[in-house]
């Protein structure tokens, strides 16, 4: 018999295991096999759609704690495990040189632009795309950002999607002029 | 105190205090249905001596501890990995006794030795590059290289988190 090792153990051990790991720990263990990629990927998403569901509650209870983190990933199918889509999303950034679209792949980027945007102007969906132009300052527009988000990502065939996934801290103050440190 | 016989595996007997052998929620609800202490060993098919007296050494050393909260979340959050310092040491064994040990806690539903063996096994993961964890759990990589590439573009961002 095979020694009783990481991969004889029966996938439900595996599930406890996974169940003390954190993201970005399970985003490598999905790195090493496809065995991992299957079943700690298949986890992962569980896990991205609790905090998703609580970010939302949170925003539609309106009572958005200090930090929020906001995911998104309900897009991605259970039965397959494909990041592609995951990674980030595009958006039109409309400025004084016109309209620009923008591929994300790290919240924190998109954060900056929708900071930059909205001391410039705004944020907003236009024609089925998220565009910087308009002022958006206050949670509840964020709020409605985030819907509008939600349902574009709901509203495309997989192949089309443009907005993948919100991934990240949203803070708060990003978006709340009166709390913005000043820079 | 009232004394049971445990039948490991490989038909070694061993002789435990009832109260350590009802940490095992299986032995529990055995005894139970039974209704009375039995003077015949209880068979342990799936657990050998080795793990068998190792899980009684942690079932000793935990017989006063209360019992785990019943309302199990068996949802996504994560859990904390913090071990106390005891258990640490009680799991500094190879990886297959390790192992051994995960699923005889499982078999014979022992929950808080099996939260401390996924911790272990958990830790072991933590902070490890794809490659590392690979090593470590002696895990074929089975990906293509473009595969190999592709999964690690898709998960870039995890790595700011």
């Amino acid at each position: 018999m095979d020694k009783i090792s990481m991969l004889t153990i029966p996938p439900e051990l595996h599930i406890s295991i996974f169940a003390f790991l954190n993201i970005k720990d399970l985003s490598r263990l999905i790195q090493t096999s496809k065995y991992f990629h299957r079943t700690a990927g298949h986890y992962l998403r569980r896990r991205i759609d609790y905090q998703t569901s609580d970010a939302i509650r949170n925003f539609q209870e309106g009572d958005p704690p200090d930090t929020v983190p906001i995911e998104r990933a309900a897009f991605i199918q259970d039965d397959f495990f494909d990041y592609r889509f995951a990674l980030g999303f595009s958006f039109t950034v409309v400025d004084d040189e016109g309209e620009k679209k923008i591929s994300v792949h790290k919240m924190n980027k998109f954060l900056d632009v929708v900071k930059g945007g909205m001391k410039a102007g705004g944020v907003g969906i236009r024609n089925g795309e998220l565009y910087v132009s308009k002022p958006v300052v206050k949670n509840d527009q964020f709020r409605s950002l985030f819907r509008a988000l939600r349902d574009l990502s709901y509203s495309r065939p997989a192949s089309e999607f443009s907005i993948t996934s919100l991934t990240g801290q949203f803070d708060p103050t990003l978006i709340t002029p009166s709390l913005t440190p000043t820079n | 105190m009232s004394q049971i016989t445990l039948l490991s595996s490989d038909n070694v007997e061993m002789k435990v205090d009832k109260e350590v052998a009802e940490r095992s929620i299986l032995i529990k609800n055995m005894l139970e249905d039974v209704g009375e202490t039995p003077d015949q060993a209880i068979p342990i098919p799936n657990v050998n001596e080795g793990v068998l007296r190792k899980v009684i050494e942690w079932c000793e050393h935990h017989r006063n501890d209360p019992p785990p909260p019943a309302d199990e979340d068996s949802d996504s959050r994560k859990k904390s990995t913090d071990i106390e310092e005891w258990d640490q040491k009680f799991m500094q064994v190879d990886q297959e006794m390790l192992f051994e040990i995960i699923l005889a806690a499982n078999y014979l539903d022992i929950k808080p030795l099996l939260d401390v063996g996924c911790k272990t096994v958990a830790n072991m993961i933590k902070g490890k590059s794809p490659e590392e964890i690979r090593k470590t759990f002696n895990i074929q990589n089975d990906f293509t290289p473009e595969e190999e590439d592709q999964i690690r573009r898709e998960n870039e961002w995890a790595e700011d988190r």
